[in-house]
């Protein structure tokens, strides 16, 4: 036999006031462009998805090199964490160079979106929307290389605390950092030079 | 194995949840848009899988009401508890924000329920050779306490450092959490239910969990009165005199 239980009518207050507060917060967050599996999980689970109310819109989506970029960064963590590795403390260079990292290729996304659609039309484009997508195209090819070579930077100073561990010499872990954020900073320069080339 | 940690799909979130949960964040960004929806999908799915292993102490119906409410009960600490465990963190010194807590707590449970899905076999098998009720009961709080600790562990390392009183927030957080989840589960009950007892999706509201867990260490003790004889003599008047509850009622039921 299956019974049911009766409710105080406070509990049932407490439900509406709860189903009520997360459907409107669905709704907000739908209407910002975020999936409809977050809208979903916002309206049973409102509480967890009050931080996205903070942001302005969807989070971007993860560019080309975001694979190769949180790979690297993982292994460099796993090499810190190392025994080898002691004392050598993650530094907060880390966190920021990171973040120069995925908005670099969150732009590189932006860019293959708008290359993709107005390569579509290719067909009928204007020679100046021509000679502006082969501008574009070349700026985003510096931006990637530029990417690259500080990732290929970072495997680089994974080496050295290897090669720390060995031999003992101390490496100078945030001075590489820094200057590997500075790389990063330098990217718009690069792709303002190929745009002006 | 970076596309797994990449990757958003059910099966690769599985795999960094287990492996490395930090692979999750990137710097200091917690992509909460794209894994919140998936970290929920996969408690639902661990959580109801092994609330349909307790669900088969009784089985039938209960198979599918202990599914439907296990999760439940897993989310609801999150739900109630985030914002006074990122109060007690920032005033141990620990600069961490609302995202970061929702983030870390959310792998927490999932890695939790991973893991008790992951026993539920084995307690599928304790169950299915006629075990006694309060081993059955042990046996569960058992795999609850082994997974959930690993899950708190999960929390703790997610969590950014600093602070001079860390540990204390630790505790003092595991501790609230702790308690509305023991609470959570009272509210929700039963999820095992008693050979004797009637399947019931949920039972009235009445007392706590304290009062059980008192009636509990009672009857391990021999004393075979349950919480509502004791709330009869606390409240009453008199006028409203009920039999104590005797062995085998559900009065401790969980």
């Amino acid at each position: 036999m299956i019974a049911t239980a009766t409710f105080e009518p406070l509990a049932y207050v407490l439900g509406i006031g709860y189903v009520a507060v997360g459907a409107a917060i669905a709704i907000v967050l739908s209407r910002r462009g975020h999936p409809s599996g977050v809208a979903l999980g916002a309206f049973a689970c409102w509480p967890l998805f009050v931080p996205l109310l903070a942001q302005r819109g969807a989070a971007p989506s993860p560019g080309p090199l975001h694979a190769r970029i949180a790979a690297t960064l993982l292994d460099l963590r796993d090499a810190m964490a190392e025994p080898g590795a002691a004392g050598l403390a993650l530094p907060d260079d880390l966190a920021g160079l990171v973040d120069d990292l995925y908005r670099a290729d969150e732009r590189l996304a932006l860019v293959d979106r708008l290359l993709a659609s107005v390569e579509l039309r290719a067909g009928r484009a204007a020679p100046g929307v021509v000679q502006s997508t082969d501008e574009l195209r070349r700026a985003r090819a510096a931006t990637a290389a530029q990417i690259e070579a500080v990732l290929d930077g970072v495997v680089q100073l994974r080496l050295q605390i290897g090669l720390r561990a060995l031999a003992g010499n101390s490496v100078p872990v945030q001075e590489r950092l820094r200057d590997l954020r500075g790389r990063l900073a330098a990217i718009d320069e690069i792709a303002a030079m190929e745009l002006h080339a | 194995m970076s596309a797994a940690r990449n990757d958003t799909s059910l099966l690769s979130l599985t795999v960094a949840v287990l492996r490395a949960p930090a692979s999750l964040v990137t710097g200091d960004r917690v992509p909460l848009a794209r894994v919140l929806p998936g970290l929920l999908l996969l408690i639902a799915l661990a959580g109801g899988l092994f609330g349909l292993v307790i669900g088969s102490y009784r089985g039938g119906v209960q198979h599918l009401f202990a599914a439907i409410k296990l999760p439940a009960v897993l989310l609801l600490p999150l739900v109630v508890t985030l914002p006074a465990i990122r109060a007690l963190y920032r005033a141990a010194g620990v600069d961490v924000g609302y995202d970061r807590l929702c983030f870390a707590a959310l792998v927490g449970v999932a890695r939790a329920s991973l893991l008790a899905a992951a026993m539920g076999p084995a307690l599928w098998l304790l169950y299915s050779v006629n075990l006694d009720y309060h081993r059955a009961v042990m046996c569960l709080c058992g795999a609850l306490v082994v997974a959930g600790s690993i899950g708190l562990f999960t929390v703790a390392t997610l969590l950014p450092g600093g602070g001079r009183l860390r540990i204390t927030a630790h505790l003092a957080s595991f501790a609230i959490a702790g308690l509305v989840f023991a609470q959570g589960g009272w509210l929700l009950r039963p999820f095992l239910v008693r050979p004797r007892a009637e399947v019931t999706f949920l039972r009235p509201m009445e007392a706590n969990v304290f009062s059980s867990v008192g009636a509990a260490w009672r009857s391990s003790r021999g004393d075979y009165r349950g919480w509502d004889a004791e709330a009869v003599q606390v409240w009453s008047d008199g006028d409203d005199v009920r039999e104590p509850s005797l062995p085998g009622d559900r009065s401790d039921e969980r």
